[in-house]
């Protein structure tokens, strides 16, 4: 089988086990998030916690549940990295560092995963299981959850700017979908190789007859939640690259699988939420669009092996791993970066230039392609409602989307979301490379350097997480300033999205009519994934230029 | 030049009128070098920082050409006065355009003034005597006297007297109207002039708030406040710009960092191609050119909101009479009655008619035009009464009448005569048909009378008016006919014009409940009017248009006037609210995919010192790095001048599918705005590569 | 010593997102700073006063 039949084979082998599990499973997250039943095991959290499960909250409620309820979860996380030692199962690990312990509880808390440690060299079984995984599960469920008000905010009418529950939108998606899904996910990939024990490292002695400490741990149950809930914080250094998680091809599709079900199951919840199955399937396609043409493109970058290196190598196979190949670490390059897991099976600082640069993109797109769980969603709603304002003048009507007017106040919260993101990417990529602090990090000068530097920073401001290799981040310098990048790349956005869907909430919905511009047509996709290239395409055309693009055309 | 709807109905008349003789009637659609001359000076005065505060866009401009003049002061040399001078002009057509825009308000607000020099006005005392004090002493509620040749000294309603006044001066049309007390042409207007007789006015506005006033402030633009819709998208731009400030701020350490230095000129100039420039300095001069847009076809808006809000428009609520149909019903056929022979009674409704000079008698002498009745002698006309209800011809050994019919019955029967059985049936037909039936009747010598026929007096539907409800169903609106006849009558009608709903024997107190409920589903309602009975209505609606010719409680319940008087209006209305909208979306659009082009001209001319590979991306082969980055420059502020006759114009609009507009404007501006950026900067660049010294 | 200062800093940085969503709620409830045409509402006035004199 030629290697270009086995990227489209693979590729094809994806597409259909999404287009199988997709819309069930996404209608399954529409009726979770508009349910009023409890399960009997959510009741009896609600009340071991005194929360209310049913009380309507007003979406400043909400929005302050989410930041307490993270704020908590940062604080824990970052008492545990400085306190694994004193716990049991810590094999051996010392404390973490201040900015180190910081950074990862941050990290963590807001889905991103960034990781300026090595999983095997710094943490014990105990922090990665019950610190770490648990925020795999809870912050992946926060993302969702602020997904499904937003969504529901715009299937209400006059609801006085109330979205919904946090505390049973949360529990829930952990009961009901993340819980089943790990599980399911975890039996698969032990299955198919994965590691699953609590052993104490194993010295091996090496084919050279030196001795290696090999760590073994519970690497399957992590590695499906990480996958699963577009984490991406590998048990291991390598992350996918690694055997122990990662052994197969078999394994390598399974888990690409599990990193795009939820964001695209979220979409196709969207449109059940709304009660316009058309709006959800536009919604997909836009991000099944940008999705394909990356992995196209990434795929073909990496192929064609462009760059001297590759060339005099006969093919671009620095830093992947041999049973993967180029095309599917291309795959799990751009499915990885499209969502917001930041899990690797290749060192992206290795790959060509272009590739590089399009993973970066990827990231930059501000993670809607598909995005991370429910994070995508919004990020690509928003999108929308840009899309819709330019648009909808057009059609000669103030605009509108999905019934909701987009007036002034609709346009500062949407517009501070487009602005947030990139200006945390480029405060932080100026701040980065003018510290002598930020490029002590760098291993690399010139064009790569300023890639690595870039991808550091846009990873953390978009909450993926994926490291491009050659940063040494784990300093005080990029540690702060990447947890901050995180921190603030996560809440802000996340803020004004809440703050949307009230005013959205608030609102009265409008019939749609023959003048209204439809939102579910190919005209509105194809806009919609336009506006969305244009507009990072233009943000970052400049720094890009310097980094991974003069360093392509070399 | 219009851009607006291709298909003149036949019906829109005014719609050729000359727009306000002697003000607006001479300048053309577009603008020439006189109206730029004219806007130079309050252009430079608009350079205000404080000015510029408005659009955030235009005052970065202005910043980044202060820093740039500095530079150049310090640092001269041919890039950075070239890059100077044309930032300081991009400012400029900004400012310009605006002033041209408002400019052409300002011509017609000179010659409103006139109409407000100060007159004397004889006031009546509450005694009933005269007192003279000048107009603008003049307070609500007091009662003027206003004689033929002299002017009315405020806006009020006529409350005695009957007079023909000439309100060219604010109409543009030159027949005299006629004002008369009670009933819904009782307003005057301040500074118009009588013709003829003598009538009582009740002074309702005071002073400096009249109608005139407020033509004044609307048409100068001086009260003009930025509409929600315009709000909105200065908060997109200015969002835009903050992220290239960002995007050319980080630059400059990245470009540090890659030993590829880059000077705050260069960045500058960057910046400014980069933030969307375009619809920055012609945002406001799009509001401004939709509002006067209305004010040509004899339309004030009251406010900039109500333009937008008309854009939105989801219903149209349409009186039956004047807007679907002529005001007046014309005869459709003549039926036999009671064994008359058909010949005998056409003649006989000639006869009745032919004196007869009003539209209905008028079209019955049309309709039988074949028929020429023998001359009666001593023949004398029986005019229409109130009283009789009927009207005809006295003649030596016969009379004629027709008229409503149980008024003939009456008169037949009071004479002695009988009336025959079918009259009843074909009467009722015509009522069924939706039409009204006159009937007529005539008397040999001393004979009884009897009873000849019926004339069926139809509705007749204005000519393409079922063509543009067509193309309202296609823009989305739904059309409801609101008319005071019965069901059935109007159910006819209806289907003939083609509306999709109908209101019929529709109260004041029906409209206004209608308008709430289509409100509360979520819909915008736009109406016209003219009665105070209408007030509530247009105040209700989302867009009322107020009749020109009604009262001065419906002029000011509505947010738009209108000085033709013509329903039908109300469309084109909506079209120039659509066609506001749209000209912004489609410049901003535009002005966005600009961008691509410039970056393709401007980074390889930034990098290309330190990275010789990024010349591949001078897809444009650009002579230079000076001159491309000038050409970006430039461009970028010729395409402002060349955009303002568009600004002012509004961009093309048709009557269609969301779907099909959208594509099409995106073809347009969208890919338009793609390529043509590449073509101009090309040919500037290879103008400017000849500037010694780049 | 350093963990003091990252704990202050999560609650300052949290403490001012929280604020954020305070202004926003703010800016969202505020009553309609879109000027609503002061003509229109006196002539809904003199309207109503017209039909029910």
């Amino acid at each position: 089988m030629s290697e270009t039949a086995a990227a489209f084979g693979q590729f094809a082998v994806l597409v259909v086990a999404l287009v199988l599990v997709v819309p069930p499973l996404g209608r399954f997250l529409a009726h979770l998030y508009t349910s009023e039943k409890h399960l009997a095991v959510e009741r009896g959290t609600y009340r071991l916690l005194r929360l209310d499960p049913d009380a309507d909250q007003h979406w400043r409620v909400y929005a302050l549940s989410v930041l307490g309820f993270s704020l908590v979860g940062i604080l824990f996380l970052e008492a545990f990295g400085r306190l694994q030692q004193h716990l049991p199962l810590d094999i051996g690990m010392s404390a973490l560092p201040a900015d180190g312990a910081w950074n990862t509880a941050v990290s963590f808390v807001t889905n991103t995963n960034w990781q300026w440690y090595s999983g095997e060299a710094a943490t014990g079984h105990l922090f990665q299981m019950a610190g770490l995984a648990v925020q795999n599960f809870v912050s992946a469920a926060v993302g969702m959850s602020v997904a499904a008000a937003f969504a529901r905010s715009l299937a209400r009418s006059r609801a006085g700017g109330r979205v919904g529950n946090f505390w049973a939108d949360l529990v829930r998606t952990v009961v009901r979908v993340l819980l089943p899904g790990a599980v399911v996910g975890a039996l698969l990939l032990v299955a198919a190789g994965v590691v699953q024990n609590f052993a104490a490292p194993r010295l091996v002695t090496t084919l050279d007859g030196g001795s290696q400490a090999i760590t073994g741990g519970p690497v399957a149950s992590q590695e499906v939640i990480k996958e699963l809930g577009t984490n991406g914080g590998g048990f291991y250094n390598a992350n996918s690259a690694h055997p122990f998680e990662n052994p197969t091809a078999l394994t390598n599709i399974l888990e690409i699988f599990l990193i795009l079900v939820l964001p695209f199951a979220m979409a196709w919840a969207f449109g059940h939420i709304v009660k316009d199955r058309r709006q959800g399937a536009a919604v997909v396609s836009v991000m099944a669009l940008l999705l394909t043409t990356s992995i196209a493109l990434m795929t073909w970058a990496e192929m064609a092996g462009h760059g001297t290196a590759p060339q005099l190598a006969g093919g671009a196979m620095e830093g992947k791993e041999v049973r993967f190949g180029e095309a599917a670490s291309a795959l799990f390059g751009a499915a990885t970066t499209g969502t917001s897991t930041g899990a690797v099976n290749a060192m992206h600082d290795s790959f060509t230039a272009a590739g590089g640069g399009l993973a970066m993109f990827n990231m930059m797109l501000g993670e809607v392609a598909p995005g991370g769980v429910g994070s995508g969603l919004y990020g690509m709603l928003m999108l929308a409602v840009v899309t819709v304002f330019l648009s909808g003048l057009m059609v000669g009507r103030t605009p509108e989307y999905l019934g909701k007017k987009i007036g002034q106040r609709e346009m500062v919260l949407v517009a501070a979301y487009v602005l947030a993101t990139p200006v945390l990417v480029l405060v932080g990529i100026a701040t980065a490379i003018t510290a002598n602090a930020g490029l002590a990090g760098l291993q690399e000068s010139g064009s790569h350097g300023l890639s690595e530097a870039l991808y550091a920073v846009t990873s953390a401001a978009n909450n993926n997480g994926s490291a491009f290799g050659g940063l040494t981040s784990g300093t005080p310098f990029w540690n702060t300033l990447l947890g901050l990048l995180m921190l603030f790349g996560r809440f802000l956005p996340l803020i004004l999205v809440l703050g949307l869907a009230g005013r959205f909430a608030a609102a009265r919905t409008l019939p749609a009519g023959a003048g209204t511009l439809p939102t579910h047509r190919p005209l509105f996709v194809v806009l919609l994934t336009g506006v969305a290239i244009v507009l990072v395409g233009l943000t970052f055309v400049p720094v890009l230029a310097l980094g991974p693009i003069a360093e392509a055309l070399l | 030049m219009t851009a607006l709807s291709p298909s003149p109905a036949p019906s829109r008349d005014g719609d050729d009128h000359p727009r306000r003789a002697g003000t607006v009637g001479g300048t053309p659609v577009g603008f020439g070098r006189r109206q730029l001359l004219a806007a130079l000076p309050d252009a430079f005065r608009k350079l205000s920082p404080v000015a510029l505060l408005a659009t955030p866009v235009m005052l970065v401009v202005e910043i980044g050409a202060v820093a740039t003049t500095v530079l150049s002061i310090i640092d001269p040399s041919t890039l950075g006065w070239m890059v100077t001078v044309w930032l300081w002009l991009t400012v400029l057509f900004g400012t310009l355009a605006e002033s041209v825009a408002e400019g052409r308000g300002k011509a017609q607000a000179a010659s409103l003034r006139a109409l407000q020099a100060e007159t004397d006005a004889r006031r009546l005392r509450p005694d009933g005597t005269e007192e003279h004090v000048p107009s603008t002493s003049l307070h609500q509620g007091d009662l003027v006297v206003v004689e033929a040749g002299e002017r009315i000294p405020g806006d009020g309603d006529v409350v005695e007297g009957v007079a023909s006044v000439d309100e060219s001066a604010v109409t543009g049309e030159s027949a005299p109207v006629i004002r008369e007390s009670g009933g819904d042409r009782s307003a005057v207007t301040g500074g118009t002039e009588v013709l003829s007789d003598r009538i009582v006015v009740r002074i309702t506005a005071e002073p400096g708030h009249s109608f005139v006033d407020r033509m004044i402030a609307l048409v100068e633009g001086s009260e003009r406040q930025r509409t929600p819709n315009e709000i909105a998208l200065n908060v997109l731009l200015a969002s835009l710009t903050a992220i290239f400030v960002a995007v050319v701020g980080s630059l400059y350490f990245v470009a540090d960092y890659s030993d590829a230095h880059q000077s705050v000129l260069v960045l500058t100039a960057l910046l400014v191609c980069l933030i969307p420039t375009t619809i920055g300095a012609l945002l406001s001069a799009i509001g401004i050119a939709g509002m006067d847009r209305l004010v040509r076809r004899n339309v004030l808006a009251m406010s900039g909101r109500a333009v937008e809000a008309a854009g939105d428009v989801d219903v149209l609520l349409l009186d039956k009479t004047g807007t679907i149909t002529y005001g007046n019903r014309r005869a459709s056929e003549v039926v036999a009655v009671g064994g008359t022979v058909q010949r005998y009674l056409e003649e006989a409704t000639v006869l009745a008619s032919l004196a007869d000079e009003t539209p209905e008698g008028r079209s019955i002498v049309e309709l039988l035009e074949g028929v020429q009745p023998e001359p009666l002698a001593d023949a004398v006309l029986v005019e229409f009464s109130a009283a009789t209800r009927m009207s005809g011809l006295d003649a030596a050994g016969r009379q004629v009448r027709k008229g409503a019919a149980s008024a003939v019955e009456a008169w037949v029967r009071a004479e002695g005569g009988t009336v025959p059985d079918d009259l009843a049936p074909a009467v009722q037909r015509v009522s069924e048909l939706g039409g009204t039936p006159l009937v007529v009747a005539d008397r040999v010598g001393t004979d009884a009378p009897r009873v000849l026929g019926v004339v069926h007096l139809k509705d007749v539907v204005k000519e393409g008016i079922r063509e543009r409800f067509e193309e309202l169903r296609a823009m989305g609106i739904r059309t409801v006919m609101i008319t005071g006849d019965n069901a059935v009558t109007a159910r006819v009608i209806a289907a003939e014009a083609g509306v999709d709903d109908v209101l019929a024997e529709a109260t004041p107190e029906d409209k206004l409940a209608l308008i709430r409920s289509e409100q509360r589903g979520g819909r915008m309602v736009a109406m016209c009017g003219d009665g105070t009975n209408d007030a509530p209505a247009l105040a209700q609606a989302d867009v009322g248009v107020a009749m020109n010719t009604g009262t001065m409680a419906a002029k000011e319940a509505g947010n738009m006037v209108d000085l033709d008087s013509d329903p039908t209006k109300l469309i084109e209305v909506v079209e120039i609210g659509k066609q506001l909208l749209i000209t912004r979306g489609a410049l901003t659009t535009f002005s966005v995919a600009n961008d691509v082009a410039k970056y393709f001209a401007i980074l390889p001319a930034m990098f290309v010192g330190t990275f010789p590979q990024l010349d591949v991306l001078n897809i444009m082969r650009l002579s230079s790095p000076a001159s491309a980055i000038t050409s970006a420059v430039v461009f970028n502020a010729l395409i402002i001048v060349g955009l303002i006759p568009l600004a002012l114009r509004g961009v093309a609009y048709r009557p269609s599918s969301a779907s099909s507009l959208l594509r099409r404007n995106l073809l347009i501006y969208g890919v338009g705005g793609l390529i043509a950026p590449f073509l101009g900067i090309k040919l500037l660049d290879l103008v400017i590569s000849l500037i010694p010294g780049l | 010593m350093s963990d003091l200062l990252y704990v202050l800093l999560t609650l300052a940085s949290f403490a001012g997102l929280a604020m954020l969503a305070g202004v926003i709620d703010r800016y969202l409830t505020d009553p309609d700073p879109e000027p609503d045409e002061p003509a229109a509402a006196t002539a809904t006035a003199t309207a109503t006063a017209e039909v029910t004199r």
